[in-house]
């Protein structure tokens, strides 16, 4: 440890317990060094030094005497004037000799450390106290690069000290109440490094927070432009166990940040063409970076986010940690609970129930059967056991490290409450209060929806759990279930991961959006084209990985004040008379590109050019809110003389959400499509009379009004007789399971919904076909004059 | 347009320390609007796309390209507040994930047929003056108003 009135400590001196001199940043850093990990040599100046010259030079009193300046509540003009004038003091305050003769001193044995006169260095904050989240208070402006000579490093590290002082950092102490002279900083000294690629590196997942893999993304240059997140990085996945590389994504990377030489500051400049699609780092290299971040990973024992720089030296490259956190939310979540008790080795199930929140957990149950008995009996990480909890037991829930319920489906108070606060949740565990006894140890295991006796160690282990998930059964419907679809670049990760039967509803809005131009400001700059070929790419990467799977694209349906978002909108839409006061029943569908065929005939052509050019085939089309038969004989014709006809092989669909198009449907059949979609969003709008926006009458929307079912059944019907083929893509499948029923049973022929819908609902289909069968065959036997049990058929 | 958003942030997010809008795409005026609002506070915008997040590095506000399934977490600690204008869904969940794990509220404003995407036990409505102006989903405890 050491001496806490130093003035300057070189990294490798310091430990983990030295950060009140030095500050966390710095404080781990000396503790990798000491590890043997390599990090940019340096040295910390400490917060005593601070102390010191805020007492020496007397600013302290100074910066007391402008905070206290006025009374009540402060407007932001009066922070900034406080922030800039401490700032002013600090900076313009001399510095001690003895201080600044130490921190000079420093910087000329780092100079013959690294061999290199007029080393540049980073100068970074390093804030000292552990309840504040450092970039909050310390301002995130702190960090000096390329710091030459010892005149500027003396300059920089006051200018450290008094972004202590940002308007915002006053602002926050005194809101959370914590007293200005009691916090300090440390300063950090470290040789830059002129990194040649840099990155960080994650030791689990930190989207799903999956502890088996490890997460590295790199890009060239120095590593501000990643962490300020300028740039998207190329992203590497590695199996922790095996050190294998599982996934791979190179991205292009336009721009990277170098020092500039002349100014002594970073600039950021275009990747050269021969590296711009590159990859940043070489296999051998993510692998050996992966071990890296297990060795520090084990040594901390805690998940880690490590940031890490490449230089190019004489001799080939130098892998430097310029940085490493804990990973605070995952690790929180997963840690089980502490224990001398040694571990049971034999799995001996409790209890089962619904897994309705993943995640795995061991402690010792409280079963609570009443409200009044939890604040006596629930201690921080405890396996709350209860019948059901309602919104009386957040407390409660909140310190829980797992919930057991004896009643309740996923969609119950404890399932919805324990997944927004991500604790491991296991609902209708039939006789969970019976068999689970309080104070005894279990292991909670959310995603198998086991709780077993003590604590098993070979589950809580990462890659048992990984290993223990069940494949989920994908069943075979006679329903078709497709997924609707609005971001095209996630279309192979969802046709991959689905198994959807096809795409339902391509929706055309969000490639409108990436255009980035209402389409007649693009028609009236001569863009036509651009969009023509954006929605030809759009469209191509969905139906790919589908083929030869159906892909239905619903053409354009922005509502008037959709558009006014994009520029061109207000003078298109606005000043063109086009928003209404409500824009749902306004200047939309397919009365829209009558109107405005130069917009739809480009949408035309962008299908035609994926069925032809690209010879996807799959691709049929869909028109949306369709008022009249006049308003789709139009259209149609319009998409005939942009070469898209009706034939075997290229199909024609409208959405059915209007209630004209249920009560004409045999006149639209006759007309000529091939398919309609149910749209059961304004269908009920529109049939109940409800303007969907306005929230005070919105406890009578609903789906599953008898007027919106008895509509949707004449048109399956009617579709069914003439051979057109019945689908629905709006929300109710999604929400409401009976609504499903009632698809099946009318002979709807497939239903679209949202991807992570996709194979629930194939599920719930199948159950209700097979359920469908049984009855068939108990009406045949009761008509035949048998029993309508079924029983059992043995051979004679 | 989306000025009620600006209010409603103004309202109960005054003393937050930092706000951001994911998946700004081609308009910053929202995020402009929120940070002459709230001039403590740090306002920034990010995008998947990096022509976006160039075309907006006039702007004042800070523009950061990242892809929000697949955050760069350093970039978002320390938000009070999430807001996506118009997203797709798709990234809806991503975004959800994300503000439970830094512990930031989250606000989506969903384009009309995408509204019913959002399940009402989930997510709390937000009505502006009679109208539905966005879903509301609060991880935070303490008020920042």
């Amino acid at each position: 440890m050491v001496s806490s009135d130093a003035i300057v400590v070189w990294l490798e001196e310091v430990r983990k317990d030295d950060i009140h001199i030095v500050g966390g940043k710095c404080a781990n850093l000396g503790e990798l060094t000491a590890k043997g990990i390599t990090v940019p040599p340096g040295f910390a100046v400490t917060a005593d030094a601070f102390r010191r010259f805020l007492e020496e030079t007397k600013i302290g009193e100074v910066i007391q005497k402008t905070l206290t300046n006025g009374e009540g509540p402060r407007d932001p003009k009066q922070y900034e004037d406080a922030s800039e004038e401490i700032r002013k003091i600090i900076e313009s305050a001399p510095m001690p000799s003895d201080i600044a003769s130490e921190v000079r001193s420093a910087y000329r044995d780092l100079e013959k450390k690294t061999g290199n006169p007029q080393v540049k260095v980073a100068v970074r904050s390093s804030a000292t106290s552990e309840d504040l989240p450092d970039a909050s208070f310390a301002g995130q402006q702190d960090t000096f690069l390329n710091v030459k000579g010892e005149d500027a490093l003396v300059h920089y590290v006051q200018k450290c000290w008094s972004s202590l002082y940002t308007p915002r950092a006053i602002f926050y102490r005194e809101e959370k109440g914590f007293p200005h002279e009691k916090v300090l900083i440390s300063v950090g000294v470290q040789k830059m490094v002129d990194s040649e690629v840099s990155g960080v590196i994650f030791t689990l997942d930190p989207v799903n927070g999956d502890p088996s893999k490890i997460i590295i993304e790199s890009s060239w240059g120095l590593g501000e432009a990643l962490v300020a997140g300028v740039v998207r990085p190329d992203r590497f996945i590695v199996d922790k166990g095996t050190l294998q590389i599982v996934h791979k994504e190179i991205v292009p990377k336009m721009i990277e940040h170098v020092p500039n030489h002349e100014t002594g500051l970073t600039m950021e400049r275009e990747v050269s063409a021969e590296r711009r699609n590159a990859a940043s780092l070489g296999d051998e290299q993510v692998v050996e970076l992966a071990r890296l971040a297990r060795d520090i990973e084990d040594h901390y024992q805690t998940p880690q986010d490590v940031e890490f720089a490449v230089e190019k030296t004489k001799s080939g490259q130098k892998v430097y940690v310029v940085q490493t956190r804990p990973e605070t939310f995952w690790a929180r979540m997963k840690t089980p609970s502490e224990s001398g008790k040694s571990p049971v080795l034999d799995r001996v199930v409790v209890v089962q129930g619904l897994a309705a929140s993943p995640g795995l957990h061991a402690g010792r149950a409280k079963v609570v059967i009443g409200l009044q008995d939890a604040g006596r009996m629930m201690k921080d990480k405890d396996i709350l056991v209860t019948r059901m909890t309602n919104p009386d037991w957040v407390p409660y829930m909140k310190i829980a490290g797992a919930i057991v319920t004896e009643d309740g489906g996923t969609t119950c108070h404890a399932a919805i409450v324990s997944r927004e606060m991500g604790i491991p949740c296991i609902v209708g565990a039939r006789n969970a209060t019976k068999l689970l006894l309080t104070g005894k140890e279990y292991t909670v295991d959310a995603k198998a929806g086991v709780v077993y006796q003590g604590l098993v160690e070979e589950v809580l282990k990462p890659h048992a759990a990984a290993a223990q998930q069940i494949p989920t059964v994908i069943p075979v419907t006679s329903t078709r279930i497709y997924v609707n679809i609005s971001l095209p670049e996630l279309a192979e990760k969802v046709a991959r991961e689905t198994h959807a039967d096809g795409v339902g509803l391509l929706r055309a809005e969000h490639m409108m959006l990436s255009v980035g131009k209402h389409p007649r400001l693009l028609i009236e700059e001569g863009g036509g084209q651009k969009m023509v070929d954006a929605f030809a790419e759009g469209v191509r990467k969905v139906a790919t990985p589908f083929a030869p799977k159906p892909v239905v694209y619903r053409c354009l349906d922005f509502k008037p004040d959709e558009f006014l978002g994009l520029p061109g909108g207000e003078k298109y839409e606005r000043e063109a008379g086009h928003v209404g006061p409500n824009p749902l029943l306004g200047f939309r569908g397919a009365f829209r590109y009558v109107k405005e065929p130069d917009v739809f005939r480009l949408e035309c052509r962008a299908i035609r050019k994926v069925r032809e050019e690209f010879k996807l085939t799959n691709v049929h089309v869909m028109l949306p809110f369709v008022r009249t038969l006049e308003d789709f004989r139009n259209a149609k014709k319009i998409m005939e003389e942009e070469g898209l006809k009706r034939s075997p092989d290229f199909k024609l669909w409208i959405m059915c959400e209007v209630p004209a198009t249920v009560l004409l449907i045999d006149k639209f059949v006759q007309e000529g499509i091939d398919g309609i979609s149910f749209g059961t969003n304004d269908l009920t709008m529109l049939i109940l009379g409800i303007d969907r926006d306005d929230a005070s009458i919105q406890e009578i929307y609903d789906e599953r009004n008898l007027a919106v079912l008895r509509a949707m059944s004449h048109v399956i019907r009617i579709c069914s007789e003439h051979g057109v083929t019945t689908s629905i893509c709006g929300q109710a499948p999604s929400n409401y399971p009976e609504v499903v029923e009632f698809l099946v049973r009318e002979g709807a022929v497939s239903m679209s919904v949202n991807p992570d819908k996709v194979i629930e609902t194939k599920q719930l289909v199948a159950g209700i076909e097979q359920k469908l069968i049984l009855e068939g065959m108990r009406k045949m036997r009761e008509n035949n004059g048998e029993s309508g049990a079924l029983q059992p058929r043995w051979p004679k | 347009m989306f000025d009620e958003i600006v209010d409603y942030v103004r309202e109960n997010y005054s003393r937050a320390s930092k706000i951001i809008e994911v998946g700004v795409g081609s308009r910053i005026d929202v995020a402009e609007k929120i940070k002459k609002s709230l001039p403590l506070a740090e306002v920034l915008v990010t995008d998947k796309d990096e022509a976006w997040v160039r075309q907006h590095s006039t702007s004042q506000i800070r523009a950061v390209a990242d892809d929000v399934r697949f955050p760069q977490t350093p970039v978002y600690q320390h938000a009070s507040l999430l807001y996506s204008i118009h997203p797709p869904f798709e990234i809806v969940e991503p975004m959800v994930m994300l503000a439970r794990r830094i512990r930031a509220d989250l606000l989506v404003v969903p384009r009309s047929d995408e509204q019913e995407s959002f399940h009402h036990n989930e997510w709390e409505k937000l009505v502006r003056n009679g109208r539905t102006l966005g879903w509301l989903r609060v991880h935070r405890r303490e008020h920042l108003s």
